[in-house]
C-alpha cells in the first residue's frame, strides 16, 4: 500500500499486522503441540497449551480494539476500510482455530490410557497440512497476493479428501472392533478438529481476496471464486 | 497536490464507473469551464437522476464548486467565465438564449457554504422569494407556503413564535435550515448544496443530513463537500473530481469500500505516497 498521509495510522496498521501473524504463528504452534500430546499421551503439554491459548485470546481481544479504535478515529475507506474488516475477521478465524487446537487436546483427558490411537500417522499428516495451509494464507496476507490465497482455496480440496478417507479408514476400524467404538470416536473428533482449523485457513485466504478485489467470497461456491478471479 | 498523484492524472483517460442514468433530471455532456484562458472543468460527462442525492467529492481547486455553480448559471456573473458544452436540466439547454435565468434559479435553489439569511426577518427570508415569483396570490397563501417550507427544513417547531424575528439573530445550523426553507420556498425541483455544513457543528450538521435525507424524496440534490463522512452518508452517488476533471462517479457504497479508479482511492484513504 502507499504510504499514508497520517504516518500514525500506517503505524497502527502495521502493529495490527504483526499481531495477526503472532496469532497465527501461536495457532499453528498450538495445533503442533496438540497432536504431540495426543500421541504421547503428554499430559505436561497442557500448561503449554493453556498458556498459548490465553495468549492466542489476548491477541484476538487486542486486535479487536485496535480495530474498532481505528474505525472510530480514523474512519477508514476502501482498501484502509477493507483492511480493518479482513484483519478482524482474520483474528476471529485464528481465535476460533485455537479454541479447535485445545479441544484436540483435550480429548486426552478421556482417554488417556488410548494415546496409541492417536500415534496414527494420518493426524500427524493432516496437521502438518493443515499447518501449512495457515502458515501460506497469512503469506498470502502479508504479499496481498490474490493467487496465493487462491493456491490456498484450492489445497484445501486435498485437505478435504484426505481428511474423508482417514474417517471412512477409522470408520471400518469401528466395525471391525466395536469395543473401541469410544476411542476411535475421539480420533474422529480430533481429524475433525484439524480439518476445521483447515476451514479457517480458507477463511482467511477469502480476506485476502476482499482486500486485494473487495469481493466478498465467502459464500461463493469453488466455480464462482474462479470466476470472480478470472475477470477481477 | 502530491507529484505521484499528479503522475497517476497524466495516465487518467475518462471518467470511469457509471456516470449516465435512465431517469436523468440533469444531462451534461462535454462540459467546460474556463476563466480568461484558464480551463477550470473540462470533458464533463454526468447525468444528474431525478430525486437523487449525489455528493461532488474532490481536492480544493478540483472544479467542483465550479461544476455547482454552472447548474444554475451561478457563474453568469463572473465576466470571464465561460462555459461551453451541453447542460440539460429536463432537457432544456440552461445556457440557451431563450432561458430565464431567473426562472432557471426557482426551478434550481442553492444553498452556500456560510448561511446567508437576509436581514430580514425569518417570515420575510422566506415569503422573499414567492413575493417576487408571484407564487403566493394572498397573505394566506404566503404564510402556508412559509409555514409548509420552514416545516419541511426542519425549522417550524424552533421558530414559529418568533417568525417576525431576525433571520440573523439565529443559530449557524438554523440559519442554514432557514436558507434551506428559503430555497425550497418556491418548490424547485432541483437543490444545490456547497459545503452546506463546513461552519456546522456535529449536531446542526446531523439535522442538515437528515433533512437533506427527507427532502431526497421530492428533490434532485447536488452537495459538494470536503467531509468524505457526510458524502458517504447522504448521498446514493459519489462523483470524483479531480483537476478539473470527472474521475469516477459510482454508487456511494462502491466508491467508499471499492473504488475503481486509483486516484479515487488515493484521496479518500489519504494515501499518496
Amino acid at each position: 500500500m502507499k504510504k499514508h498521509i497520517y504516518s500514525l495510522f500506517d503505524e497502527d496498521l502495521k502493529q495490527l499486522q504483526s499481531d495477526v501473524f503472532n496469532m497465527g504463528e501461536l495457532v499453528v504452534d498450538q495445533l503442533a503441540t496438540a497432536v504431540l500430546a495426543l500421541s504421547r499421551a503428554d499430559d505436561n503439554l497442557a500448561v503449554k497449551i493453556e498458556t498459548t491459548e490465553a495468549k492466542i485470546n489476548a491477541l484476538d481481544i487486542k486486535i479487536e480494539e485496535a480495530c474498532q479504535q481505528i474505525l472510530a478515529v480514523r474512519q477508514p475507506a476502501a482498501i484502509d476500510l477493507r483492511y480493518i474488516l479482513a484483519i478482524s475477521r482474520m483474528a476471529h478465524d485464528l481465535e476460533r482455530a485455537g479454541d479447535e487446537a485445545q479441544k484436540i487436546f483435550s480429548l486426552l483427558k478421556d482417554t488417556p490410557e488410548d494415546y496409541k490411537t492417536f500415534q496414527s500417522k494420518c493426524l500427524n499428516t493432516l496437521s502438518r497440512d493443515v499447518a501449512l495451509q495457515l502458515k501460506l494464507a497469512l503469506a498470502a496476507f502479508r504479499d496481498e497476493s490474490v493467487d496465493a490465497a487462491a493456491s490456498v482455496i484450492k489445497g484445501d480440496k486435498l485437505v478435504d479428501q484426505y481428511y474423508a478417507e482417514n474417517i471412512h479408514d477409522t470408520i471400518n476400524m469401528m466395525q471391525e472392533n466395536p469395543a473401541g467404538i469410544d476411542v476411535f470416536m475421539n480420533k474422529i473428533w480430533a481429524l475433525r478438529g484439524i480439518e476445521r482449523m483447515g476451514d479457517h485457513a480458507i477463511n482467511i485466504a477469502e480476506q485476502v481476496i476482499y482486500l486485494k478485489l473487495g469481493k466478498d467470497v465467502r459464500h461463493s461456491s469453488e466455480a464462482e471464486v474462479a470466476e470472480i478471479l478470472e475477470n477481477s | 497536490m502530491n507529484s505521484s498523484v499528479d503522475t497517476l492524472f497524466e495516465n487518467h483517460s475518462g471518467t470511469v464507473g457509471e456516470p449516465f442514468v435512465d431517469n436523468a433530471k440533469y444531462t451534461i455532456r462535454d462540459m467546460q469551464v474556463s476563466y480568461d484562458n484558464n480551463v477550470a472543468i473540462k470533458n464533463i460527462n454526468l447525468d444528474i437522476a431525478d430525486k437523487e442525492v449525489i455528493a461532488l467529492i474532490g481536492p480544493s481547486g478540483c472544479g467542483k464548486s465550479t461544476f455547482l455553480r454552472s447548474l444554475n448559471r451561478m457563474n453568469d456573473t463572473v465576466d470571464s467565465c465561460k462555459v461551453t458544452g451541453s447542460i440539460l436540466l429536463d432537457q432544456q439547454d440552461i445556457y440557451s438564449k431563450q432561458q430565464d435565468v431567473v426562472a432557471l434559479r426557482a426551478k434550481v435553489g442553492m444553498v452556500f457554504q456560510k448561511p446567508n439569511p437576509f436581514p430580514k426577518s425569518i417570515y420575510d427570508n422566506v415569503a422573499y422569494a414567492p413575493r417576487i415569483h408571484g407564487i403566493a396570490k394572498n397573505k394566506s397563501e404566503l404564510d402556508h407556503i412559509v409555514e409548509r417550507s420552514l416545516k419541511k427544513a426542519g425549522l417550524w417547531n424552533e421558530v414559529k413564535d418568533r417568525l417576525h424575528g431576525m433571520g440573523t439573530g439565529l443559530s449557524g445550523g438554523q440559519q442554514q435550515r432557514l436558507c434551506i426553507a428559503r430555497a425550497i420556498a418556491v418548490s424547485p425541483e432541483v437543490i444545490l448544496m456547497d459545503e452546506p455544513c463546513s461552519a456546522l457543528d456535529p449536531i446542526a450538521t446531523a439535522k442538515i443530513e437528515e433533512l437533506i435525507h427527507e427532502l431526497s424524496e421530492n428533490y434532485s440534490i447536488a452537495i459538494v463537500t470536503h467531509s468524505m463522512q457526510q458524502a458517504a452518508r447522504v448521498s446514493s452517488r459519489t462523483a470524483y473530481f479531480h483537476l478539473g476533471s470527472l474521475v469516477e462517479v459510482n454508487a456511494t457504497d462502491t466508491v467508499f469500500t471499492n473504488p475503481e479508479h486509483n486516484l479515487t482511492e488515493a484521496y479518500i484513504t489519504g494515501r499518496f505516497g
